[in-house]
């Protein structure tokens, strides 16, 4: 009863520094970073580009050990992939090209345990939320990058893992796609109570999704600001034309701005 | 332009070039022909295609031929087998390692790179002068670019796959069907191709160099006792099998790449 009350934190880093070695050079990507991601949270990392934002993700994601400090899931240190709880829409497109749209779906669906029999269903019932049913029967190479993104999207919401990480998976896509697709997904994930890490480059898009936006410095990754959005979710088109949207756009593009110059120079 | 109109005229480019292929072999047949009937070229050389034809005829209703082509048949088939199996399983647990397939992918392709008729006079001393010499030689030797193929193909599935199964599954057997083998499937066949072309040639060379048997064998010996027009015959059942196989095997193509 008392553990319910509490918020309970999907995800957590506390004092994260990370390290490569590249060269015999060692350079330094993120730099103390603590920070709590609350059970369904929407959580957009923003920030120059180099700074670290993917390496965080992976982290996350358990593709990557932290250097010093420590990631948790939950309770759980993270210490590789976790396949039940964490999902991942990665930035370029990981469709098999030798499967259909549908078999790709599938071929998730078996990596998960789901029963052969009730793979077919499940797998267009995802498809046709992100509206990509009727292609169900092409190969990857046939659709859109637009397409496939939403496959990817589709395939990562069938696995029904509590976390959803995603590293800018519509950054390849042009403004409008990106808008269209943004509405569906803040109305697909009120539905489904997920926690989300996401990663992009659109300030408005970090706007419209996340309940929270973490803005990072420029290169070693420090946390410069993190900016709420209390606008509940779903989220109508209406929102992005309204005073409070752009007031909170502006917030946040003053914390960036200064990074990225540094990021340029 | 629609595409019923591209496919309708890829269709007929694809008669166009059929039809000049087939103008070209009979006007190679028609050349042969008119150099052996106007005595251009000795006999011994180039005999007519007509006796050519005779002689094919008489080696058909032949049992010895026969069991001559039994022989080639089997050698080539079991060589094929042996370098198929050992080749894919060797180079695959090879290609699954970084270090692995450092070390050995250079040594595979090191000797490949030597023409191993050299070793064939190890291999007669070994297996004897029967089909097992021709069989152990066409299976060393192609089995080297079906390893080759395989290393390759399994170390070269894209990072990004891996890590996205990663985040699927921790059922590295399930990995391995349904992401790493369907990904190396289009290289591998690459190398099993190459890999059916040096085993059917080391097969033939073998029984040419020293066999009681095979088709090979029917071919030097006729080229010994000077019976050109049956040496010929015996060199266009050879060919007649090759352009089968071949055909088969190009019908052969992963379905990504008809996508
Ligand atoms: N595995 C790695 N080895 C060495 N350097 C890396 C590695 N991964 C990322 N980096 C470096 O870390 C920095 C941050 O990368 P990344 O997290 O991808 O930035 P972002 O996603 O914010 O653009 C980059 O300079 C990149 O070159
Ligand atoms: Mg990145």
């Amino acid at each position: 009863m008392l553990q319910d009350s509490k918020t309970r934190m999907a995800l957590s880093v506390g004092q994260l520094t990370q390290t490569f070695q590249s060269r015999g050079e060692s350079r330094t990507v993120l730099s103390d970073i603590s920070l709590d991601i609350r059970e369904g949270e929407v959580l957009c990392l923003l920030g120059p580009s180099g700074c670290g934002k993917s390496t965080l993700l992976n982290i996350f994601g358990g593709f990557l050990t932290p250097g010093t400090g420590i990631a948790k899931c939950g309770d759980d240190p993270i210490t590789g992939p976790r396949p039940g709880d964490i999902a991942f829409v990665f930035q370029e497109s990981v469709l098999f090209p030798w499967a259909t749209v549908i078999e790709n779906m599938e071929t998730a669906l078996e990596f998960r345990g789901v029963p052969k029999a009730q793979r077919r269903e499940k797998a267009m019932t995802y498809l046709a939320q992100v509206g990509v049913d009727e292609f169900a029967q092409h190969y990857p190479g046939q659709i859109s990058g637009g397409m496939k993104q939403r496959v990817a999207l589709a395939a990562a919401l069938s696995l029904e893992t509590p976390i959803l990480l995603m590293d800018e998976p519509f950054a390849a896509l042009d403004e409008q796609t990106r808008m269209v697709l943004g509405e569906d997904l803040s109305r697909l994930l009120t539905q489904t109570k997920k926690t989300i890490v996401f990663v992009t480059h659109s300030l408005n898009e970090a706007v419209f999704m996340a309940d929270r936006i973490v803005v990072l410095t420029a290169r070693p990754g420090r946390i410069k600001g993190i900016i709420s959005v209390d606008e509940p979710h779903p989220r109508s088109p209406d929102f992005m034309t309204s005073d409070s949207f752009s007031a909170i756009r502006r917030d946040v593009y003053s914390l960036l701005r200064d990074e990225i110059r540094k990021a340029d120079a | 332009m629609s595409t019923q109109a591209t496919k309708d005229q890829s269709q007929a480019r694809s008669h166009f070039d059929r039809g000049v292929q087939l103008g070209f072999i009979l006007l190679l047949l028609g050349l042969w022909y008119a150099v052996t009937a106007f005595g251009y070229v000795s006999k011994l050389l180039l005999p007519s295609p007509q006796s050519v034809v005779q002689e094919l005829s008489g080696l058909l209703t032949k049992s010895d031929f026969w069991f001559d082509v039994w022989i080639t048949l089997t050698s080539i088939i079991q060589a094929y087998g042996l370098a198929v199996v050992a080749g894919v399983v060797l180079g695959s647990l090879i290609g699954q390692s970084k270090f692995a397939y450092d070390v050995f992918q250079p040594i595979f392709a090191g000797a490949f790179a030597i023409p191993l008729i050299i070793i064939y006079p190890m291999i007669l001393y070994l297996a004897g002068i029967g089909p097992l010499s021709k069989i152990l030689f066409g299976a060393i030797y192609g089995f080297l670019p079906v390893a080759l193929a395989a290393m390759s193909a399994f170390a070269n599935v894209p990072a990004k796959w891996r890590r996205y199964a990663a985040t699927l599954t921790t059922n590295q057997w399930l990995v391995t069907r349904r992401v790493l083998i369907p990904a190396a499937i289009p290289e591998l066949l690459s190398g099993l191709r190459i890999s059916y072309v040096v085993t059917f040639a080391s097969v033939i060379a073998g029984e040419m160099i020293a066999a009681f048997a095979g088709l090979g064998r029917v071919i030097s010996y006729n080229a010994e006792v000077l019976e050109p027009a049956r040496m010929y015959a015996a060199i266009m059942v050879v060919i007649a099998f090759a352009a089968l196989v071949n055909s088969l095997m190009s019908r052969l193509q992963p379905r990504s790449e008809r996508a």
